[in-house]
C-alpha cells in the first residue's frame, strides 16, 4: 500500500516510515499540514496517516479540506490528546480511526491494515464466512463445519468483527473501543479471557484452530 | 499633577444618582410650570368672564339710551368703581370720558383683548406702574370702549409659582447630588476593599480574603463567591504542588531503575532481547502513568462539567459486567449484579465507564478465588443514586482510606501489585466532575479471613 505520513517530528516519521517498509507498505513524508495538504492532493495514496498538531495546518483542518474536496481517502489521525471529546473532533473533521500516542506499532498496523479493508466497500453482507465457521447475520446464528454454536450477544459482536477483519491483526485496545466503545486501558486482561471463551466455543471441538494470538500484539481470525 | 475627581464621583453609582437626580429636578420643574401656566390661565379666564360682564351691563346702556347713555354710564361708573379701569374715545381715538386718559399704546384698531400698563397713586401718593388686562368693544359710529381690570396680583403669584418652580427643580437636584455622593461614597469603600484584597492577591498573598458583614447583599455575596474561589485556587495550587512532589518522587525511582538496567546491560553480555522488552514494558507503564497523572488534572480542572447528560446508571454498570463477568469467572469470584433500574444521574458515561472499570480491576486483582464481587446500583435511603461495589478482599484499613484516594499512594500490601498509585484518585476526580461522593468502606468480610473487604461507593447528586 502506498502511505502518506504528515508527521512534524523527523524521529517519530522515520520510526514510522521505517516500520511501515519493513511491513511492505510505501510510505511518504510530509513535514507539516500545507505540504501535507499538497501531497494528499497531488498523489492517489490509499491511507494518510496525520497527526493532529502540525506546524503551518494543523491536522484536523486539513483532513475537513480534504474531505470538502470530496476526498474520501481514509485517514488515522494520531494525537496526544486522548479523551473522548478529542476523539469525537477528530472523528467529525473526516478522521475515520484516531490512535492515542504513545501506541504500540502493531497496534498503528494493525488499525491501518483494517482501514485499508474498509476502502473497497463491500456490498452489506448478511452472511459472514472464514474457513467453515459461518456467521448468519440476520439469523444471528453461528456454526462450524455445518454444528451450530450457541453465542452470548457480546460474543456475537465480538466474533462478528473478528469475521470481519478475518486475516488482519486485531489489538485487544481495537476490540475494547470497536466492539465495548470503552476507550481506556483495563489493568486485567478481561478482553483475554473473552476472547479465550470465544475460542472454546469456536475452535475447542475443531482440528484446526482459526483464532490465532499475534504475540505482543493481539488476534487474528483465519483460515 | 492632574487632579483627578474623588474616588465615589468616578463610581456608577455616584452618576446613576445624579443622573435620577437630574431627571427628578427636570420632572418637578415640568410640573410646576404646568401649575404656572394653569394657574394663569385660570386667572386670565376669571378676569376675561369679569370683563366680559361689565362690558354687557355698560352695552346694555347703549341700548336705552344711545352713545349718550353709554357715555353717561362710563362716566358715572369711572367714578364710582375702583376695580374697573374705562376709556370711550371717538374713532380716531381722542378720549371722551373714563378714568383712563386714552387708549393704551399696545392698543391697535380690531385688537379684542389688550395687555397693558397703567400708573396708578398709592396711598403715599407716588405713582407705581401696574399691569392691568382690557376687553375692547367696537360701538357705532366708530367709538371704542376698552374695559379693563387690574392684574398686577395675579401676575405676582403667577411669578412667584414660577420662581418656586426654580428653586424646588435646584433643590431636588442637590439633594440627588448629596444622596449619591454619600450612596457611592460607601459603595466605593467597600468596592475598594475588594479591590484591595485583588491587588493583594495578585502579588503573591494567597492568604488574603474579602471582608463580610454577613448582610448577604450583592457587595456581601461577591465577598463571599471571591473568598470561595480563592479557596479552591489554593487548593488547586496545594494539590499541583503535592502531585509534582509525588510525580518527582514516583516517577524518578522507575526512570533510574530503567537508567540503571540499561547502563549494566551495556556493560554486561546479558541476554539484550529480554532486557530491552522489559524496558519496553516500563517505558509503556511510565507513559500510561503519566497519561493518567494528565487525565486526572484535567478532570481536576474542570474542563468536562458542562458534559454531563441525563443517564440511567444501571445501563453503565450493565454494560461494565459484560465487561468483567468473564474475567470473574475465570478466576473463580462470583460477579454479582443487582440493579435497580429507572434511576437518572447526570453524567458521563465513558467517565463513570472508566471510573467504575478502575474499580473492578481493583476488586478482581484483591479478590481471591472463590470470594465474590458485587457490583450494585441502587437508590439510598435519601433518594439518591449509588453505584457501589463490593469484594471480599483484604480491604482497606479505616484510617489508610483518604489517604488511598491521593495521588501515587500506593498502601504497602499492594506494592508488589502491577498499578499506578493512580487509580483511586482518578475515580476521586470523576466523582468531583458529577458532584457525586466517593465513599470507601468495610466491605462483608474477606473470603481468605484476613481483611474486612471493601466497599467502593459513587452517590450521586439528585438530578432535580
Amino acid at each position: 500500500m502506498r502511505l502518506l505520513v504528515v508527521e512534524d517530528d523527523q524521529v517519530a516519521a522515520n520510526y514510522l516510515r521505517k516500520g511501515l517498509k519493513e511491513s511492505g507498505h510505501v510510505a511518504d513524508h510530509a513535514e507539516d499540514g500545507e505540504t501535507g495538504l499538497e501531497m494528499a492532493r497531488s498523489a492517489d495514496y490509499d491511507i494518510l496517516v496525520v497527526d493532529r498538531m502540525l506546524p503551518r495546518l494543523d491536522g484536523l483542518t486539513l483532513i475537513e479540506r480534504l474531505r470538502a474536496d470530496g476526498d474520501r481517502t481514509p485517514v488515522l489521525v494520531l494525537s496526544a490528546l486522548g479523551e473522548v471529546d478529542d476523539r469525537i473532533e477528530g472523528l467529525k473533521a473526516g478522521g475515520d480511526d484516531y490512535l492515542t500516542k504513545p501506541y504500540a506499532f502493531a497496534e498503528l498496523l494493525a488499525r491501518i491494515d483494517a482501514l485499508a479493508r474498509r476502502r473497497d466497500p463491500e456490498t452489506v453482507k448478511t452472511k459472514l464466512a472464514v474457513g467453515d465457521l459461518e456467521m448468519d447475520l440476520l439469523a444471528r446464528t453461528v456454526n462450524r463445519g455445518g454444528q451450530s454454536i450457541l453465542l452470548q450477544p457480546r460474543e456475537f459482536r465480538l466474533l462478528e468483527f473478528l469475521m470481519k477483519h478475518a486475516g488482519q491483526v486485531v489489538t485487544r485496545t481495537m476490540l475494547l473501543e470497536k466492539v465495548w466503545d470503552y476507550h481506556f486501558d483495563p489493568q486485567t486482561n478481561v478482553i483475554d479471557v473473552h476472547v479465550s471463551r470465544l475460542r472454546s466455543k469456536i475452535d475447542k471441538d475443531f482440528e484446526k484452530p482459526l483464532l490465532h494470538t499475534v504475540r505482543g500484539a493481539g488476534y487474528r481470525l483465519e483460515a | 499633577m492632574i487632579r483627578r475627581a474623588p474616588a465615589f464621583v468616578r463610581t456608577t453609582t455616584f452618576r446613576l444618582t445624579v443622573l435620577a437626580a437630574f431627571l427628578f429636578a427636570a420632572s418637578s420643574g415640568l410640573i410646576l410650570y404646568y401649575v404656572y401656566g394653569a394657574t394663569a390661565r385660570a386667572l386670565r379666564a376669571q378676569t376675561d368672564r369679569v370683563l366680559v360682564s361689565e362690558i354687557e351691563a355698560i352695552g346694555g346702556e347703549y341700548k336705552t339710551g344711545g352713545i349718550n347713555g353709554l357715555n353717561k354710564a362710563v362716566s358715572v361708573r369711572s367714578s364710582d368703581a375702583e376695580d374697573f379701569l374705562y376709556v370711550l374715545t371717538y374713532a380716531d381715538g381722542r378720549p371722551v370720558s373714563g378714568n383712563l386718559d386714552s387708549l393704551p399704546s399696545s392698543f391697535e384698531p380690531g385688537d379684542k383683548v389688550v395687555l397693558f400698563e397703567y400708573g396708578r397713586q398709592d396711598d403715599e401718593g407716588a405713582i407705581e406702574t401696574r399691569a392691568a388686562r382690557g376687553l375692547a368693544e367696537e360701538f357705532p359710529g366708530g367709538f371704542i370702549l376698552l374695559v379693563g381690570q387690574d392684574v398686577e396680583e395675579d401676575r405676582l403669584v403667577v411669578r412667584r409659582i414660577a420662581n418656586e418652580a426654580w428653586t424646588a427643580a435646584g433643590l431636588v437636584l442637590l439633594l440627588g447630588a448629596a444622596t449619591g455622593a454619600f450612596l457611592s461614597h460607601r459603595f466605593a469603600l467597600r468596592v475598594d476593599a475588594l479591590n484591595a484584597v485583588a491587588r493583594d492577591v495578585m502579588h503573591g498573598d494567597l492568604e488574603r480574603r474579602a471582608p463580610r458583614n454577613n448582610t448577604n447583599d450583592e457587595l456581601d455575596t461577591l465577598s463571599a463567591n471571591l473568598n470561595e474561589m480563592l479557596d479552591r485556587i489554593s487548593r488547586l495550587m496545594a494539590s499541583m504542588r503535592s502531585a509534582g512532589d509525588s510525580i518527582a518522587h514516583d516517577l524518578r525511582t522507575p526512570l533510574t531503575r530503567m537508567r540503571n538496567r540499561l547502563e549494566a546491560t551495556l556493560a554486561s553480555d546479558e541476554d539484550r532481547e529480554m532486557v530491552l522488552r522489559e524496558v519496553l514494558k516500563e517505558a509503556d507503564d511510565l507513559l500510561k502513568t503519566f497519561n493518567a497523572v494528565l487525565r486526572i488534572s484535567r478532570l481536576e480542572a474542570g474542563e468536562r462539567r458542562s458534559k454531563l447528560v441525563i443517564l440511567d446508571p444501571g445501563d453503565v454498570a450493565r454494560d461494565l459486567s459484560e465487561l468483567y463477568d468473564a474475567v470473574c469467572e475465570d478466576q473463580c469470584i462470583e460477579l454479582i449484579v443487582e440493579i435497580t433500574g429507572g434511576l437518572q444521574i447526570r453524567g458521563d458515561r465513558a467517565m463513570l465507564s472508566q471510573a467504575f472499570a478502575n474499580l473492578l480491576d481493583n476488586a478482581v486483582k484483591y479478590t481471591p478465588a472463590e470470594g465474590a464481587i458485587a457490583l450494585r446500583v441502587r437508590r439510598t435511603q435519601q433518594g439518591e443514586a449509588e453505584i457501589s461495589i463490593t469484594d471480599t478482599g483484604p480491604g482497606i484499613p479505616a484510617e489508610e482510606r483518604e489517604r488511598a484516594k491521593q495521588r501515587f499512594v500506593r498502601l504497602e500490601k499492594s506494592r508488589n501489585e502491577p498499578g499506578s498509585g493512580l487509580g483511586l484518585s482518578l475515580v476521586q476526580a470523576i466523582a468531583d466532575v458529577h458532584g457525586a461522593k466517593f465513599l470507601l468502606d468495610d466491605g462483608p468480610g474477606s473470603t481468605s479471613g484476613d481483611g474486612a473487604g471493601l466497599r467502593a461507593a459513587m452517590v450521586f447528586p439528585k438530578t432535580s
